[in-house]
């Protein structure tokens, strides 16, 4: 499924969240959208996940407006990974899981038969995908930030979408899972929308990536083209030199510490 | 691909901070209306007479009246008294004494004190027959409980209050803040609660307290022929000897508050020849099941009558309710009637005992 | 799970027909049965007609109310818990309780010509319009304003239900809204049944039948809305619901306190937090739960009677405080 943004607007509050943002995301691909904090970027996910409406503009998946989709259709085609969050009462890895499956059963009636035995099918077959097999009965909080953050990979998928956007999923989370966790969301072959603010890991994952500063799109291409020092310098306020990875040749960004006039 | 080239360098728009999704205040609203019944709650806990009280009866509460009552009131005074637990000292016949509610304003005007009333309030009703005339000319200060500014003004000498509670900070006054301004406060020993229930109510025990009034309110002589002059009415009643079970029916139409076994209302019953159906219970009042009345069957039914909770309400309340409506006393309508003032100790019981029996005598139990 | 619920049926089934056997007063469980099953149809001889009255007039309907009123209330206790996403939220929430204590106290204490359920109702209904108007008008209706807005009008409610009784209430007449206020099943008769079950039967119907829907809030209003659910007017009419069904059992009994605040938690503790499952268990089990307590109130002091409200607090705040002891990972 490829997705794409067409002049979008979005307020909140009165002011301009996200003004006039064009987007094209390729079939299959993996993006990343980057940005300083309050660039906008978890706004412009909501909006491309259908979970906002623009004021302006429209959100394509597949050549379709994603907001006149149904909600339900929505939520079959594209699955929105948050920020952390708690639940607000105590769940199982699997209860987690099994919440992708709404989607695919009216909320409002009640179950047939053979639903419940075909859900967690899914949801133990999801889990297994990301390595979570045998996790079923865990308790969610008891997890670590890392595998907590793979139920959730586990929960989309259970929703058996054509697109996975995920807002900043390696926030809190130590080099190694940040490591696996991408490499397990690549490995899925889905297109794949995700925030991120670390840079060298947008260069090393994201096939393409769209820099976002202020709620406009700034630059957009590959990682290579796009992720100059002078383009770093200007959205992001640092000094950086762009090296080539010794391994992928993919960029490297290394930072220089701020100058002693810039204050500690 | 497009995008726009050029960077943009305005200050970035308000971002939206990840939310997180918790009310992080816990509140309930069971808290808000558990803290105003308990507000309720201990203004009940703090008057005459509250449902759920221990059944155990405390010890009396110790008076030490006054030497005896010598010709001159004023001999008898400074005179020390203990009253509810606290020590009250009056030091000469109060002059100016305001009173709260009817059972301390009738017994005052029985004694013949009209001249030294200065104020009456939150009264229960009109006044007893006896003492209409000698109460008309009081001033009422108020129908509500009055506020301690209202009485302090009022410069009185003493406080006879009839509850307990009317002497709070929101109410007439503390007493010792009374007692700090050189205002004695005094309540009828029979509604003393501070010690859990009174103990056993009875005529000989309502007549000395009455004397220990007239002690304190610098009136024994007339105390003592009030108490000579309500013994022999007394004792000229006859009560009724058909062996009766009567049911003390207060308020309350969920769950009736009924006269139990040691107050007045027992006290009125059996003078007057009657089986408390609720004399089980060790308190003065209680909160009782219907079930509980309906299983005990009394013959007949006394219906306290009050401004807030009229005699023709309990006998609807009695005549819809599914069970009691069942009961004989109900199907025949077997009701006596006793007026709310006269249910607390004080001038009106022995009345009351006249009353129910001539009621008594007209009931018609073939 | 199926077995579960199979089970607490069984013990709903039980414990009504050995409550109805318990009292003050002196019936033999045979004359009870009689009676009922004399009423029922049976070709069974009746006890005598006080007997009867006891069994058919007092206990049965005392006993079912009970029954229906613990269901309903454990049943809105967890969707309201779900709904604000608040593990210390109960039935009476958005000012329903308060709401209901205001009509109350203007039928028993004022005097207002209106039956006394129905003002409750109508006061339920109010306050909570208020609420949700408030938590409106600062934007879209979130938890947090929804908490906020409802514990705004509860307090204003229960200051004016204080004002009335202080400044009105004569003799001992503040004695009626006092067992009220502390919830009781004692008035209960056929039409509290009735009441009480339609609403039950109706509001129970559609909050089982979003059991899903509710599940889709746990991560909160976005993950909610990414799932697929209509976040907005879900709430609303899901709200709704609840505050029928609470405005429903408040009118007839009362506002009885923790048990939509404390079962909730318990059953989730045994039988996991999914609603397909937590909902039918919190209804049978508040039903049981009440039923047992009123048969303690109205038996433990012989012959006098105690609020239920008092014996279910009584129970609820141990329990209550084992349960965030245990459960301190989610708090």
């Amino acid at each position: 499924m490829d997705l794409s943004a067409r002049d979008v607007r979005w307020s909140a509050g009165g002011h301009l969240i996200i003004g006039g943002v064009s987007v094209e995301v390729p079939e299959g691909s993996v993006t990343g959208l980057l940005g300083p904090n309050g660039a906008g970027k978890s706004s412009l996910l909501r909006l491309l996940a259908g979970v906002a409406s623009p004021e302006g503009g429209v959100v394509l998946a597949d050549g379709s407006d994603v907001h006149r989709l149904g909600r339900r259709e929505r939520a079959r085609q594209l699955a929105l990974l948050e920020q952390e969050t708690h639940p607000s009462v105590p769940l199982t890895v699997l209860d987690v899981v099994l919440l992708g499956r709404i989607p695919h059963r009216s909320g409002w009636a009640l179950p047939r038969a053979g639903e419940d035995a075909l859900d967690e099918e899914i949801a133990r077959a999801c889990l297994s995908t990301v390595g979570l097999a045998g996790f079923e009965g865990r308790e969610f909080s008891t997890l670590s930030g890392g595998e907590r953050q793979r139920v959730q990979v586990a929960r989309a998928l259970a929703q058996q979408p054509r697109l996975l956007l995920l807002d900043e999923p390696t926030n809190h989370l130590d080099v190694a899972a940040q490591l696996s966790l991408l490499a397990l969301v690549r490995g899925l072959g889905l297109t794949t929308v995700a925030a991120l603010h670390d840079l060298n890991l947008a260069a090393s994952w994201c096939d393409h990536v769209v820099v976002l500063d202020g709620g406009l799109v700034v630059a957009a291409g590959r990682p290579e083209d796009v992720l100059t020092p002078e383009l770093i310098g200007t959205v992001y306020g640092v000094h950086a030199h762009v090296l080539a990875h010794p391994g992928s040749g993919r960029p490297l960004i290394a930072f220089d510490p701020p100058a002693p006039d810039q204050g500690a | 691909m497009r995008h726009r080239a050029t960077v943009q360098h305005a200050a970035p728009p308000p971002h939206d901070s990840p939310r997180r999704r918790r009310a992080s205040r816990p509140v309930t609203a069971v808290s808000a209306v558990a803290a105003s019944a308990v507000v309720v709650v201990s203004l009940a806990a703090c008057a005459a007479s509250p449902g759920a009280a221990s059944t155990d009866p405390a010890p009396p509460p110790t008076t030490e009246p006054a030497a005896t009552a010598s010709p001159t009131a004023q001999d008898a005074f400074p005179l020390t008294v203990k009253n509810c637990g606290v020590e009250v000292t009056v030091p000469a016949a109060p002059e100016r004494i305001v009173t709260i509610k009817s059972s301390t304003t009738e017994l005052a005007l029985a004694l013949g004190l009209e001249d030294r009333i200065v104020a009456a309030a939150f009264l229960d009703g009109p006044l007893a027959e006896e003492v209409a005339a000698a109460g008309a000319d009081l001033t009422i200060l108020s129908d509500a409980l009055p506020n301690a500014e209202s009485v302090l003004e009022l410069d009185p000498n003493l406080v006879f209050a009839g509850w307990e509670s009317n002497l709070t900070a929101e109410g007439a006054g503390e007493r010792d803040t009374l007692a700090g301004l050189g205002i004695a406060s005094y309540v009828p020993p029979a509604a003393c609660r501070e010690s859990g229930p009174p103990p056993t109510m009875s005529f000989d025990v309502l007549f000395e307290q009455i004397a220990e009034t007239g002690d304190v309110l610098g009136a024994p002589e007339r105390a003592a022929e009030l108490v000579a002059a309500q013994r022999a009415r007394l004792d000229a009643v006859v009560p009724d000897t058909r062996g009766l079970t009567a049911l003390w029916y207060s308020s309350g139409s969920q769950t009736p508050y009924v006269g139990a076994g040691t107050g007045v209302p027992q006290m009125i019953m059996a003078a007057a020849g009657l089986a408390n159906i609720a004399d089980d219970v060790a308190d003065s009042w209680t909160s009782i099941s219907w079930e509980e009345v309906v299983g005990r069957d009394p013959d007949v039914i006394i219906l306290v009558d009050s401004d807030w909770n009229t005699v023709e309400n309990k006998v609807q309340v009695l005549a819809d309710h599914p069970a009691t409506s069942q009961l004989d006393a109900v199907r025949a309508e077997r009701y006596l009637v006793v007026p709310f003032p006269a249910t607390e100790a004080g001038v009106r019981n022995v009345a009351a005992v006249e009353s129910l029996v001539s009621q008594l005598a007209e009931l018609d139990l073939g | 799970m199926w077995a579960a619920i199979a089970g607490l049926l069984a013990a709903l089934v039980v414990s009504v027909v050995v409550a109805v056997t318990f009292g003050p007063a002196d019936v033999s469980a045979a004359e009870a049965f009689a009676s009922i099953a004399q009423h029922v149809g049976l070709p069974v001889e009746a006890p005598d007609r006080l007997t009867d009255a006891i069994v058919w007039e007092l206990r049965a309907p005392r006993t079912l109310t009970a029954a229906v009123v613990g269901a309903g209330l454990g049943l809105a206790g967890a969707v309201m818990q779900s709904l604000t996403r608040n593990p210390l939220a109960d039935p009476y929430l958005l000012g329903l309780s308060s709401g209901a204590s205001l009509g109350a106290v203007a039928v028993l204490v004022l005097g207002a010509a209106v039956a006394l359920p129905a003002a409750a109702f109508v006061g339920a209904l109010g306050a909570l319009a208020l609420s949700l108007a408030i938590a409106r008008a600062a934007g879209a209706l979130t938890p947090t304003r929804m908490v906020l807005a409802g514990l705004a009008v509860s307090q204003l409610c229960a200051a004016a239900t204080s004002v009335v009784i202080f400044w009105t209430a004569t003799g001992d007449s503040y004695r009626e809204i006092v067992t009220w206020l502390l919830g009781s099943v004692a008035g209960a008769d056929w039409g509290s049944v009735g009441l009480a079950a339609t609403a039950l039967a109706v509001v129970g119907t559609v909050l089982l039948a979003s059991a899903r829907t509710l599940d889709a809030f746990a991560f909160g209003d976005t993950a909610a809305a990414s799932l697929g659910v209509h976040v907005e007017r879900t709430r609303w009419v899901l709200l709704g619901a609840v505050a029928l069904l609470v405005g429903a059992m408040v009118a007839v009994s009362g506002a009885i306190g923790f048990v939509g605040l404390v079962l909730p938690h318990a059953v989730r503790l045994v039988l996991g937090a999914p609603h397909r499952r937590l909902l039918p268990a919190v209804a049978l089990v508040g039903a049981v739960f009440l039923v047992w307590a009123d048969t303690l109130a109205r038996t433990a002091f012989d012959p006098r009677e105690l609020p239920v409200g008092v014996v279910t607090a009584l129970v609820g705040v141990p329990v209550f405080v084992l349960l965030l002891r245990r459960r301190g990972s989610w708090t």
